[in-house]
């Protein structure tokens, strides 16, 4: 036994080892199972399961680790691949498996993969992640994952049809991600989201929605809804490295004007698009929104008007926006329809406005007419994106109609990735001019932009002729930024000029 | 004299993780040696003290927390994490044991089963072929191991 003694150290050893002659060393193993399969969870998969050849003690130790995640890559050793997790499964005890990550190809093993299915959902599995692809067969997902009471959070990425059960309860489901499914039906679709009761977060990455007319989507505690439909975008400009041979079609497109997703957000705080409106989606009661993103690409000639109909209806349906980031492809499209300029909503609540570049505002009808609906608006940033000059060279813009909240309201303008070009300038001096009550103009520079052209010596005559510029805003100050995570100018030792 | 410095550490902080926390009496520890009851006492109130300066700033906490418990485990040897853990599990310190774990974890990681073995003070105590025969069962995972 050991008992604290106030001896000292190397005494104690000498007395201790007199006194376990026979007692082992205090080697690692002599610790309890449930430590070494406390130690044992934060192995990966693989070397947690390589410990069962150190000793006859360790060789079932394994069989309680709460997460396994299996990692197939290339098809070179799929038989040993498919021995393993069909042993790994067979073997773990009755205990729940936690987190269950599948990343895969399929071939012809469906029914195993489904049978693994079942067994990790028989374990109360909380957080199930598939990414399944080189599918030979067609897979229908096993029924018992669509009633698993335990899942929490569920990720499944396969470029294939998602062919579900006509029962469908995720009475825990918290978190969704679907990524490059293929929606078979309306009714499937709709009886999915429908099934899903306290779904807070829901990400719909990619999919294709060409089999579906018309879904709706009311979980009543949804908050953050992500939607990106680059599929087509990537087609364009990239590999689809999930394309087989029963999906050669998927991206056939040609008749389908989009699928109509009406969206009754009643929790909905944070709503984010990214890619091609190729569906026209729809809000309704979204009053408690907070935070939206809308980042569009242009797609042709054909369907742009269309597009522009459909981010203005976006806009309608999130009208009760805190933050609004709005990308330059979305302005671009928007300007396709001018006509419906008068029908942009009042943003009552709107208190910042994020944009890509500061042209927008002298160039783009529709920030013009976003800005003059937005009462409120107190920050204005730019997070400036690099464009090639498409107007003409002729930067003496005026702000004709300045906007009222510049008069009344907005406190704060930041511009990042700042170069100090003619047209920034220009925009700058405009800025401090007709913003009477601003607070803080921050500028952050490019620092990378700076280097080859002229470096701290050309910031520094930058930051000199902003100052110059007439204010009217009495209190503004000027926060001027050599790069990001650099120090303000004024952190130099400069002759400060006001 | 340890023991009277460890008692007095009892008296000065306000120790969630010893369950009686009373502050005059002697708290008997008998599975617990000073050495690695002294590196505990040290850990758990270098916490409080993280999460004090940073009480609003969750990364920050868990940034130097980080940076504390790197520096640590440069002073410990394998030896001692077997009673660092067998003391956190006694006093029921359950970011002390989860911290030692995860350090006995990130030592064998990805190493040679001899070098487990050796890590761990063990040898094998298998029949003949049945190794083999569980190398086989869970062939895929004994693919592409690192060499110490």
């Amino acid at each position: 036994m050991d008992v604290s003694f106030p001896l000292d150290k190397a005494k104690k050893q000498k007395f201790r080892k007199k006194q376990n002659a026979n007692k082992s060393r205090k080697e690692i193993d002599n610790l309890p199972d449930p430590i070494l399969q406390h130690i044992l969870s934060y192995l990966s998969t693989k070397n947690a399961i390589q410990t069962s050849i150190l000793s006859k003690r360790w060789k079932y130790l394994w069989t309680s680790i709460p997460k396994l995640d299996f990692d197939e890559g290339a098809l070179d050793r799929r038989l040993m691949f498919m021995k393993f997790v069909e042993r790994v499964l067979a073997l773990h005890d009755p205990s729940n498996i936690k987190n269950f990550s599948l990343s895969c190809n399929v071939q012809y093993d469906t029914s195993h993969i489904n049978s693994w299915i079942c067994s990790v959902v028989k374990h109360k599995v909380q957080v199930l992640n598939l990414y399944l692809r080189n599918f030979q067969e067609l897979l229908a997902l096993s029924p018992c994952l669509f009633t698993c009471e335990s899942l929490e959070v569920l990720t499944l990425h396969m470029f294939h049809s998602l062919k579900l059960p006509s029962s469908i309860c995720f009475s825990s489901l918290k978190i969704l991600t679907l990524g490059k499914v293929i929606f078979s039906d309306d009714h499937s679709t709709q009886q999915l989201f429908m099934g899903c009761p306290i779904l807070e977060n829901l990400s719909i990455v990619d999919c294709i929605w060409k089999n579906v007319k018309t879904v709706c989507i009311s979980s009543p505690m949804l908050q953050r809804l992500f939607i990106s439909d680059r599929y087509l975008f990537t087609e364009k400009y990239g590999e689809n490295d999930d394309k087989d041979d029963l999906n050669a079609d998927a991206d056939d497109q040609n008749d389908f004007n989009g699928c109509q997703v009406v969206i009754f957000g009643t929790s909905l705080k944070s709503f984010s698009f990214d890619g091609e409106l190729i569906n026209d989606y729809c809000f309704y009661n979204s009053s408690s929104i907070v935070d939206v993103s809308i980042q569009v690409f242009e797609r042709n000639e054909v369907d742009c008007y269309q597009d522009a109909h459909r981010v203005y209806k976006l806009l309608s349906g999130l009208s009760s926006v805190e933050k609004l980031t709005v990308s330059n492809g979305t302005l671009e499209v928007l300007n396709h329809a001018e006509e419906l300029f008068a029908h942009v909503p009042v943003f009552y609540k709107l208190t910042r406005l994020s944009l890509e570049s500061v042209e927008s505002l002298f160039t783009c009808g529709a920030v013009q007419t976003i800005l003059q609906n937005s009462p409120c608006l107190d920050f204005l940033d730019f997070q400036m994106v690099f464009c090639l000059p498409r107007y003409d060279k002729n930067y003496d813009w005026v702000l004709d109609k300045v906007p009222k909240c510049f008069v009344t309201r907005l406190k704060t303008i930041e511009i990042s990735e700042f170069r100090g070009d003619e047209k920034e300038m220009h925009a700058v001096k405009i800025f401090l001019e007709s913003a009477s009550v601003l607070e803080r103009i921050v500028i952050v520079c490019d620092d990378y932009h700076f280097k080859s052209r002229g470096g701290l010596k050309k910031q520094k005559e930058i930051y000199k002729q902003i100052l110059l510029f007439p204010r009217g805003s009495m209190s503004c100050a000027v926060d001027f930024f050599l790069g990001f995570n650099q120090i303000q100018i004024t952190a130099l030792k400069f002759p400060n000029c006001s | 004299m340890k023991f009277c410095a460890v008692k007095q550490y009892f008296d000065d902080e306000n120790n969630n993780n010893i369950t009686s926390g009373a502050s005059t009496t002697m708290i008997p520890l008998p599975n617990v040696e000073s050495h690695p009851l002294a590196i505990l006492i040290t850990y758990c109130k270098k916490h409080l003290k993280i999460k004090a300066n940073n009480a609003d700033n969750k990364k920050e906490t868990e940034k130097e927390m980080e940076q504390y418990e790197q520096e640590l485990l440069k002073k410990v040897m394998p030896q001692e994490l077997t009673e660092l853990i067998l003391a956190a599990n006694y006093l029921n310190f359950k970011e002390a044991l989860d911290f030692f774990c995860r350090a006995v974890a990130s030592a064998i990681q990805n190493k040679s089963i001899e070098f487990v073995r050796k890590f761990f003070g063990l040898e094998s105590d298998f029949e003949l072929g049945e190794e083999e025969k569980l190398r086989e069962e869970f062939a895929w995972s004994f693919e592409g191991v690192d060499e110490d």
